[in-house]
């Protein structure tokens, strides 16, 4: 906490820099360029001046405006989350279910009993927080990105299969991981949003309301 | 019954997707992690028509693999659903106007792939 007093203190420090400076030069351009009376700066950029990092900014301003900030997390988080929850998701409600035994019915009474089992809240709850995040993703990149990169499922219960479980893992199994590993690698490597944004007036695209 | 249940996988599966893709992009970019910010964002999603009948539809595709599971070996079960890479992959650039080069195509026909190997 004093760490991030510290920098609010350089900050501040860096806004009378700003203020009266040759930076002075450099704001009064942008002022006429922007035509406006107030700048946007992203939190990299005093980072970036203080010699210090985006985070470290980030923190400081939270402290400067004495308010929490969100908890952001990047793209490759959300997929990093997704992906771990699904196969954790799968594996302890696989376990569970057996633990639980058969479940073929159609009266919902087994299926209220097996919620009984530890493993199977688990499952289910990881399974849950699995689809927050794939739906916080697809709020964020393509369709069309994000099913292709998460099918690194596929590959991590593979292993998870070999190297846990010991179960034997088969050439066709190889081959297959091989294939989704190149497949993901292709898609990881294009742009992550090219879908139409919408945009909250009207609820139109951006396009229409022109 | 065992093609009625693929296709009962498959369509409503593509569908969730596809209604789910739009229902977040049009509800807005999640930014915000907190727990009390990710409650707000359940509660905003609830009222989402698109996200409910998604999440209806993986709901049915879900519970179809289920039966289809009990009476079928998963080698019959996976290569319906390893077909879907394409087809929400076509959907996604005619239906949410996606731009879809060869890396993407040739990545979702490898995973496609690949999934198939890995299951059977």
């Amino acid at each position: 906490m004093r760490f991030d007093n510290r920098i609010a203190e350089s900050l501040k420090a860096l806004q009378r820099l700003l203020a009266n400076s040759p930076k002075r030069k450099w704001l009064l351009m942008t002022h006429d360029r922007g035509d406006s009376d107030e700048r946007q700066l992203s939190h990299e950029f005093p980072a970036k001046m203080l010699g210090s990092c985006r985070s470290t900014a980030t923190l400081a301003a939270g402290v400067l405006k004495n308010q929490s900030q969100p908890l952001r997390l990047k793209t490759r988080s959300v997929i990093a989350l997704l992906v771990a929850s699904n196969v954790l998701g799968n594996f302890t409600l696989s376990r569970g279910l057996h633990e639980v035994g058969r479940l073929v019915s159609f009266s919902p009474w087994p299926y209220m009993h097996a919620f009984v089992n530890p493993l199977v809240i688990l499952g289910v709850l990881l399974l849950i927080v699995g689809l927050i995040s794939q739906l916080s993703l697809l709020s964020r990149v393509d369709l069309s990105y994000v099913l292709p990169v998460t099918s690194v499922t596929y590959v991590l219960t593979a292993l998870m299969g070999e190297f846990l479980l010991h179960e034997r893992v088969s050439t066709e199994r190889w081959i297959g991981i091989g294939l989704i590993g190149l497949g993901v690698s292709l898609v990881v490597r294009t742009v992550p949003r090219t879908a139409r944004r919408y945009y909250k007036y009207g609820d139109l695209p951006y396009e229409a309301a022109q | 019954m065992k093609w009625l249940l693929i296709a009962l996988i498959v369509i409503p599966g593509t569908i969730a997707d596809v209604l789910n893709a739009t229902g977040m992009k049009r509800n807005g970019e999640v930014y915000d992690f907190r727990p009390r910010a990710i409650f707000r964002l359940i509660a905003s999603l609830a009222r989402n028509p698109y996200i409910g009948v998604g999440v209806l539809a993986m709901a049915v595709s879900f519970f179809a693999l289920m039966s289809l599971l009990s009476i079928a070996n998963l080698s019959f079960a996976v290569p319906a659903t390893a077909f879907s890479y394409v087809l929400e992959t076509a959907l996604a650039k005619y239906i949410l106007k996606e731009h879809i080069g060869w890396r993407r195509w040739a990545g979702a026909s490898l995973v496609g792939c690949g999934v198939l190997l890995v299951a059977i």
